[in-house]
């Protein structure tokens, strides 16, 4: 598997290419107007958090969850519900999202002393019933019709209603959101968790509860996912309960096998790679999906390690 | 009756998972695509073609167990690590693959799979009890029975018992382990396309049908994840509690239910309720 | 000509070198032990043997031909055959069904039942439990059981791997007695055994394996009064 830190890669030159890609990042909206582009750059952006958070849970702690859309869910509609019913600013109500994704990830915390086939069936259970919930209390969420007009976010008198504008909010939170799960991955914490990853009964051996270790990964994620809810339903300014399905679940993980499990920068580039090519193949009308599972297993069976390493051999090769 | 023959269907369903996890360690999520496949495949042979509902059924199995063996051997035996996670996700990529297809061939729109012995009832004792409904709880138990005989008298149902029972120790015997696994592969896919070709009368036939599988899932695993008569059991056992709480719940809220009733079991035991120790 | 011959065998397990280059020869109808302590690689040698591990270098010859690197339903054919460690019975099958196993590569219906009846009524105390799964068996008829699978495929070579594990010696007697009567029937036995006090009074010949290379090797009243063996291997009994 990957490194858990590796998010970028030269190592020497580390901060140099951050800087520079930071830049790069700040830089394109003022430079390219076109606001498909930018839009998609959004949805990216959007994505990428929900990846790396997904990534701690499978690539660093080694647990599979295929129910990631449901904190993603919560996220959306605790954030519209504040701002749309009780008037919340949007600033605290991303900051709730965040809050509630973290704390759904306590309310099912006793499923998370399952393992292995267990726990993927009980991790789509949960986005299922997340899903249905949302779907059907019509009275709390509007049901099927789902949200709609949901104000964007206000800057004090700037009205952040355009992809551009957002754009720098979007990008805010997914710089912080590297530089916290690089720390945590780094830290003690992290090291727990790849104990865990490695071998569960044998870290259960030593004294460590991986149960409660496994929340924590999981309200990290929850966290980050709950913001992207936020963020989606701020950037969209509608959202409905079709939109966090299993569907989404297994597309953000195939983002993670695709980008490199195990890695944050492998995440990003997963969410990258996936988001361009079904753009692109949008033409493929249809057809547009087929592909999307064999990237999958394509990459699991020939490039198991996911996208950055291949860079990573790429970029070996032209060093040499 | 309704009830004990969703249960027949989520029984089979559930059949074929655990020959999959007991010779493989492997939760085959593929497996509400092959219900989907036998499904479409009935639809196929019996009303497009018109071919006789049985030949139609037997077409649909076969056809069914060349596509299992096909998705084990391009997607599970290749993997160079597998690890219970990258099966996992290797199965789900499958899915993701055929349920495209599915939406493909066979479009948005649901489709009809009518049954050979069409709405027909039987009057028992003041009860209406569809003559298809019995056909499913025969053909189930048929088939049922089928596997028992195959997996208890013949050379390669003891084989592949074996590899359940002792992998490496069977190869060492000398049984070719990787061609009883895929020939399990094959019946696991076969009974999941019966499933598929006996429901379709009754729900709705799409891409996304597969579904009904995950309830066969909880079932497989509150049977105990590796032992038959559990699954039969709790296939049964979902399918009757299904119906009963069909009476008291709306349907949309009855599938938050089961969903709930999943985590529950999985919390409560999670080798499931029939498992040994 | 031997009827099995390794040279220079080296294995690889894990990223480990688990047997650095042995040799040993097994004439037929004789018995050779091979003893050493634990992790010393005598597994790792059966094992290769049977075509479950490849070797990295090295050869293997069965009947003269080379059976390296095939697989092991093709071996088993040929006419090895293997006990293995712990006995590996199938525990959810019966008695009679693991024979039967043991038969897979040699299948023709009647035979079978043949060698079935053969094996039950060499071994009483299987025939007792013939229709019981081998799971109810206790330690002792688990391994004879293991021995009868073994068996059925008539192997010209049988490979048996710590026969002694686990059992009282009471039983350790009765199996011995059994594996004397098969090969004064004519098969050769290749046997590995922590307890070097049994396999080498039992055996013609024998290796002692230490660290993955065959550091003595002779007929078995030299290496009883070896120095390093009975330091080694013949000072402690087994605590079991």
């Amino acid at each position: 598997m990957g490194r858990p830190f590796s998010a970028l890669l030269l190592p020497r030159n580390r901060w140099i290419a951050v800087i520079v890609l930071l830049a790069i990042f700040v830089g394109i909206p003022l430079f390219v107007k076109d606001i498909y582009t930018i839009h998609l750059l959004n949805i990216l952006g959007i994505y990428v958090l929900l990846t790396t958070g997904l990534n701690l849970v499978l690539g660093v702690c080694g647990q599979i969850s295929v129910g990631h859309a449901g904190f993603w869910g919560v996220g959306a509609y605790t954030s519209a519900l504040l701002v749309v019913k009780l008037g919340i600013n949007f600033w605290l109500a991303l900051l709730a999202s965040g809050v509630v994704g973290a704390i759904t990830a306590f309310v099912i915390g006793p499923v998370l002393r399952l393992r292995g086939h267990v726990l993927a069936v009980a991790t789509i259970a949960f986005g299922e019933i997340v899903r249905l919930i949302l779907l059907n209390w019509v009275s709390l969420t509007n049901g099927p019709a789902g949200f709609y007009n949901i104000p964007p976010a206000k800057l004090g008198p700037i009205i952040l209603n355009t992809d551009h504008s957002f754009y720098y909010v979007i990008l805010g939170c997914v710089v912080l959101n590297f530089l916290a799960l690089n720390r945590l991955v780094g830290s003690r914490l992290g090291r727990i968790w790849l104990a865990i990853r490695e071998n569960e009964e044998g870290a259960e051996s030593v004294g460590v509860c991986s149960t409660k270790y496994k929340i924590y990964a999981f309200a990290v994620a929850g966290f980050s996912a709950g913001m992207a809810g936020s963020l989606y339903a701020h950037l969209t300014a509608y959202i409905s309960p079709h939109v966090f399905t299993l569907h989404e679940s297994v597309r953000m993980l195939t983002m993670i096998i695709v980008g490199g499990e195990g890695s944050m920068g492998g995440a990003a580039l997963g969410s990258l790679f996936l988001t361009l090519t079904s753009e692109y193949s949008r033409y493929l009308q249809e057809y547009s999906l087929i592909p999307y599972g064999f990237v999958m297993l394509l990459f699991l069976i020939f490039a198991p390690k996911g996208l950055i390493a291949l860079l990573q051999k790429a970029v070996d090769w032209w060093m040499r | 009756m309704n009830g004990l023959s969703m249960g027949a269907i989520y029984a089979l369903i559930a059949l074929g998972l655990v020959l999959l996890l007991r010779s493989l360690n492997l939760f085959n999520f593929v497996q509400g695509e092959t219900v989907m496949g036998g499904a479409f495949l009935g639809v196929l042979f019996y009303m497009a073609l018109k071919l006789p509902f049985w030949v139609s059924f037997i077409a649909a199995l076969l056809l069914m167990s060349i596509l299992g063996v096909l998705i084990e051997r391009l997607a599970i035996h290749p993997l160079k690590n597998p690890t219970v996670n990258n099966m996992i996700v290797a199965t789900i990529a499958v899915s993701v693959i055929l349920q495209n297809m599915g939406l493909i061939l066979g479009g948005p729109e649901p489709l009809i799979l009518a049954s050979p012995v069409k709405d027909l009832y039987l009057n028992l004792g003041g009860h209406r009890i569809s003559w298809h409904s019995i056909l499913i709880i025969v053909t189930a138990l048929g088939l049922m029975t089928l596997l028992q005989g195959f997996f208890n008298f013949t050379k390669t149902g003891i084989c592949i018992r074996a590899v359940m029972a002792d992998r490496q120790a069977a190869q060492m015997m000398g049984v070719r382990v990787s061609r009883m696994i895929t020939l399990t592969f094959a019946i696991s896919s076969a009974l999941g396309a019966a499933s598929g070709i006996l429901v379709g009368p009754l729900i709705y036939v799409s891409f996304d049908m597969g579904s009904i599988a995950m309830k066969a899932f909880a079932a497989a695993i509150a049977g105990g994840m590796y032992s038959f008569l559990g699954a039969v059991i709790a296939g049964f056992g979902l399918g009757l509690a299904e119906t009963l709480l069909a009476a008291y719940v709306s349907s949309a809220y009855r599938d938050v239910i089961t969903y709930t009733l999943i985590i529950g079991v999985l919390l409560m035991k999670p080798q499931g309720l029939f498992s040994r120790g | 000509m031997a009827l099995l011959k390794l040279e220079e065998i080296a294995v690889e397990y894990g990223g480990i070198n688990i047997l650095k280059g042995i040799s040993l020869s097994v004439q037929e109808k004789e018995i050779v032990a091979m003893i050493g302590s634990n992790g010393a690689g005598k597994t790792t040698t059966l094992s290769t043997i049977m075509g479950i591990l490849k070797p990295a270098t090295g050869a293997i010859a069965f009947n003269g031909e080379p059976i390296h690197g095939l697989a092991p339903e093709i071996i088993v054919a040929r006419g090895v055959s293997i006990v293995p460690e712990g006995r590996r019975v199938f525990s959810s099958l019966t008695v009679i069904e693991n024979l039967k196993i043991g038969a897979v590569v040699r299948w023709n219906r009647s035979q079978a039942n043949r060698d079935v009846d053969e094996m039950l009524t060499l071994f009483p105390s299987l025939k007792r439990r013939a229709r019981q799964r081998a799971v109810a068996l206790s330690g002792g008829e688990q391994q004879m059981l293991a021995i009868a699978r073994g068996l059925m495929s008539h192997p010209k070579l049988l490979l048996m791997d710590e026969p002694s594990m686990g059992l009282a010696p009471l039983i350790i007697e009765d199996i011995f007695k059994i594996l004397q009567e098969i090969n004064r029937k004519g098969t050769t036995i290749l046997l590995v055994e922590q307890n070097a006090k049994l396999a080498l009074e039992f055996a013609y010949r024998g290796y002692v394996l230490v660290s993955g290379r065959i550091a003595k090797t002779g007929p078995r009243e030299t290496l009883l009064e070896d120095d390093f063996v009975k330091k080694a291997y013949l000072g402690q009994h087994d605590i079991t």
